[in-house]
């Protein structure tokens, strides 16, 4: 029977805790239930000797304060999961620093191991430290560690085995402050004592700290008179607020520490990492670098993604149609399979290959080091409009799909320039929506001007998302503080390991999370436009359908030979059959094998069979298209779409505009499809220049742009409100997107069609 | 003087910062607190500057800069 422990990793950012993590231990998924909160958290397994080691992977934080998201969630773990034992990660280069954590980890008097990381980096900076000192002076073991090389990760194994089989933990020793403060924590930490056994020193200081996240509820009013009372004290003596003397002084002894144990020269040592920051963040070179680089990640992204995206498509694509041919149905339940299901399915896993390859892209300029300078560069101009200078590479993704470049967020730390990066970025006009501009512009405009138009739009597009960060820095951030404060960690070259797991944990994530979302919202907008069944258009679709089929099967047996009539008419009836309840099918007589070898030399048929079909095919498809249209009208969609007409008559758009936007909210590309409905169009190709003529013929030129603009603007598709929700936790988001946008997009195109209509 | 003022290649001692607690222990953390030594690796006069803490390379903006009393070494 292995004996089963739980080992937390715990460390700064950049310490190269996920690649100790990831060389710990094989496979990975994730752990906890934290609602609302996007913070992930890892957990492995690994097999060793006699212990079976759950590894939890918690999130990179410089401290355990209540300042973020990260730092709450780990120190929560750390207090009220109890793990067996706590791996704090240091980087040897910068030790002074990471001993910021420990100490505090020391003071929750926690099972502790030490591992010294990156000892090759710290040689590189003449900096040697004396681990044997080090280890004598904070009382834990300690392991150095260089995981290029992978040293140190065996020795590590050995000594938690050592650790386990003693059942004696190192813990570490507290640091003492000033003669003051520290009279205060020990008279707060005596108190605890007496009321509770487990509550340390650790108490005792967050206190004093006015640790925002503590519960105080458990502490009786003659210990909070007390914190109280040495807060004012603290206040008063040292002109600070407690939780900074603590900080300044915690500091003070580690710096002092430092110094005994390592050989740091104090020289100044121009780092690799500085020689290319030297080109990298130039003023001049800078951004023309960075642009280069998020061109290609963008091209990465979407132009390799295409191949794979096509390929995912026409694969869904094929999968309906032998679906069509094997279960010869008009039944709703096919209905439901084809266009609901598969076709939910097929847009969720068509965003895959994007999802991934832009991952693998991202996270090999976060590991490599890039990723912090591509943020310094664009600092200068995103801090201008109110952004963090990360947010300039979602805002590129934007581009080329919303629900991407959301997902991309991750790479932004503060939560409030998440959300607005968030919210804001439906208003990048992504590649769906300039699909449905290319189609529509020209219907309304002529070509030269077309693409002025096209570029207005985008514009309108950013500018607006620029006055929404405006807002919502003034009304729902207010106040907030935004500094820039980030650490530039040294280039490396990324570890592949890392690249290739998180990459493929995101996308197991997306179609996961956004994925059932996104199906279940398919199935209802399918739904929608399904029922109410229109039974009269049906019964007047069977019946014409009936008609042509008599009336082909009957120009085929005038035409043709007897004894080859027979074979074609039958085989007529069958295709004729299946013909009936698939969209896109055209008969073709000569596809069948015994058809064609029977009519081998006979061209006169071939082409009698040839016309006869090309007429019932065309016929059937006005008969179809009506049918659809008419069911469109009737359903609840085309209900909606009427009754919300008076609505939007004020902006120039009439129910079947109406229709194709509400169909537009499964994804932008649908809005055409749905127009070619209400137009009675099918959705053959060259039926685009059709549309555009109808289009242009039923609606003005200031309508055009009012659609144009209302498209722009309003309520994003499926797959961004389930990335919305999912990324920022909540439904409130999601809805206060939808609201808000729409809001917009009505406001804005009802003053443009209003004052328009007056010129 | 104030951060924002300093020159590259010249190193400084942090006095004081004036700013929000929350900016404030965050700084803390990454090691920049007053009496701490630090050298300027960029300041451009626009956009986030880099300073170097011991081996670890902060970039703080340039608004926060302003609010970060230093005196040079």
């Amino acid at each position: 029977m292995k004996r089963k422990i739980t080992v937390a990793l715990v460390g700064q950012p950049n310490c190269g805790k996920t690649t100790l993590f990831n060389k710990l231990t094989r496979s990975r998924h994730k752990t906890g239930n934290y609602p609302g909160v996007t913070v992930e958290v890892g957990q492995g397994i690994i097999h060793y000797n006699e212990l079976e080691i759950s590894v939890i992977d918690l999130p990179g934080i410089y401290s355990l304060t209540s300042q973020s998201e990260e730092e709450i969630i780990s120190r929560n773990y750390i207090i009220n999961e109890k793990p067996d034992l706590i791996i704090n990660i240091l980087d040897s280069s910068i030790l002074e620093r990471g001993l910021y954590l420990t100490t505090q980890l020391m003071e929750l008097q926690v099972p502790l191991i030490l591992v010294c990381n990156k000892i090759d980096l710290a040689k590189a900076h003449d900096i040697k430290i004396d681990f044997q000192k080090l280890f004598a002076l904070l009382e834990v073991e300690i392991v150095p560690m260089n995981l290029v090389y992978n040293v140190g990760t065996e020795d590590l194994l050995k000594k938690i085995q050592a650790f386990f089989k003693k059942n004696d933990f190192c813990r570490g020793i507290f640091f003492k402050f000033s003669e003051d403060l520290e009279r205060s924590i020990l008279s707060i930490q005596n108190l605890l004592e007496k009321d509770f056994l487990s509550l340390s020193r650790w108490h005792a200081i967050k206190l004093i700290e006015s640790d925002s996240d503590l519960n105080k509820e458990i502490f009786s009013d003659n210990i909070l008179k007390e914190v109280n009372n040495q807060i004012e004290y603290i206040k008063k003596r040292y002109h600070l607020l407690p939780e900074e003397i603590i900080a300044i002084e915690r500091n003070t002894i580690l710096s002092k520490i430092a110094n005994t144990i390592s050989k740091a020269s104090f020289e100044y040592k121009q780092s690799f990492s500085d020689r290319i920051d030297k080109i990298v963040l130039n003023k001049y070179l800078g951004l023309p670098l960075l642009l280069i680089l998020f061109y290609l990640v963008f091209q990465l992204t979407f132009y390799l993604g295409s191949y794979s995206s096509l390929f995912l498509q026409k694969f869904f694509r094929d999968l309906s149609f032998s679906i069509f041919h094997l279960w010869v149905s008009d039944s709703f339940l096919r209905s439901l399979l084809v266009d609901g299901v598969i076709g939910g399915v097929g847009s969720v896993l068509s965003f895959v290959p994007n999802i991934l390859l832009l991952f693998i892209a991202i996270s090999f300029l976060e590991e490599s080091g890039y990723m912090a300078r591509a943020a310094f560069v664009m600092d200068r101009i995103m801090h201008k409009i109110g952004l963090h200078g990360r947010s300039f590479l979602p805002m590129i993704i934007g581009f080329g799909c919303t629900a991407t470049a959301i997902m991309s967020t991750r790479i932004l730390e503060n939560k409030r320039d998440r959300i607005t990066t968030i919210l804001v970025l439906p208003l990048i006009a992504c590649s769906a929506k300039l699909a449905v501009f290319t189609l529509l512009i020209p219907a309304f405009f002529s070509p030269a001007n077309s693409a002025k138009i096209l570029f207005f739009l985008y514009i309108i597009g950013i500018s607006l998302s620029i006055i929404l960060i405006k807002i919502l820095r003034f009304s729902l951030f207010k106040g907030e503080n935004i500094q820039f404060i980030m650490e530039m960690p040294p280039y490396q070259m990324p570890p592949i390991k890392n690249i290739f797991l998180s990459t493929w944990e995101k996308g197991g994530v997306y179609v996961k999370k956004a994925g059932t979302f996104i199906l279940a919202f398919s199935v209802i907008l399918w739904f929608l436009s399904v029922f109410p069944i229109n039974r009269k258009a049906l019964y007047s679709y069977e019946q014409k359908y009936l008609e042509k089929e008599k009336e082909a099967v009957a120009s085929l047996n005038q035409s043709l030979d007897k004894n080859i009539s027979q074979i074609v008419s039958l085989e007529f009836k069958n295709r004729a059959e299946k013909h009936k309840f698939i969209n896109r099918f055209n008969i073709d007589l000569l596809e069948d094998k015994q058809i064609s070898s029977m009519l081998k030399n006979d061209p006169l048929s071939i082409n009698e069979i040839k016309i006869i079909q090309k007429k019932f095919n065309q016929e059937i498809k006005v008969i179809k298209n009506k049918k659809n249209e008419e069911q469109l009208y009737f359903s609840f969609m085309g209900r909606i779409g009427r009754s919300i007409e008076p609505f939007f008559f004020l902006l120039g758009f009439d129910w079947r505009i109406n229709t194709a936007l509400l169909g537009g909210i499964s994804a932008k590309e649908v809005f055409i499809t749905q127009l070619g409905i209400v137009f009675s169009l099918s959705e053959a190709e060259d039926s685009i220049s059709m549309l555009q003529a109808k289009l242009n013929h039923t609606f003005s030129t200031l309508q055009g742009f009012c659609v144009l603009l209302f498209l722009l603007i309003s309520t994003p598709c499926i797959a961004t409100i389930a990335m919305t929700k999912k990324e920022t936790g909540s439904y409130r988001w999601a809805f206060i997107q939808i609201a808000s946008l729409t809001f917009l997009a009505y406001v804005l195109t009802f003053i443009i069609y209003q004052i328009g209509k007056m010129v | 003087m104030y951060l924002d003022q300093t020159i590259e290649k010249l190193s400084y001692r942090v006095l004081s910062i004036v700013d929000g607690r929350s900016v404030k222990l965050k700084l803390y953390s990454m090691g920049l607190y007053p009496e701490v030594v630090i050298r300027i690796v960029k300041n451009d006069r626009v956009g986030p500057l880099i300073l170097a803490i011991n081996a670890s390379r902060v970039s703080v903006g340039r608004d926060l800069a302003k609010k970060i009393n230093v005196e040079v070494l």
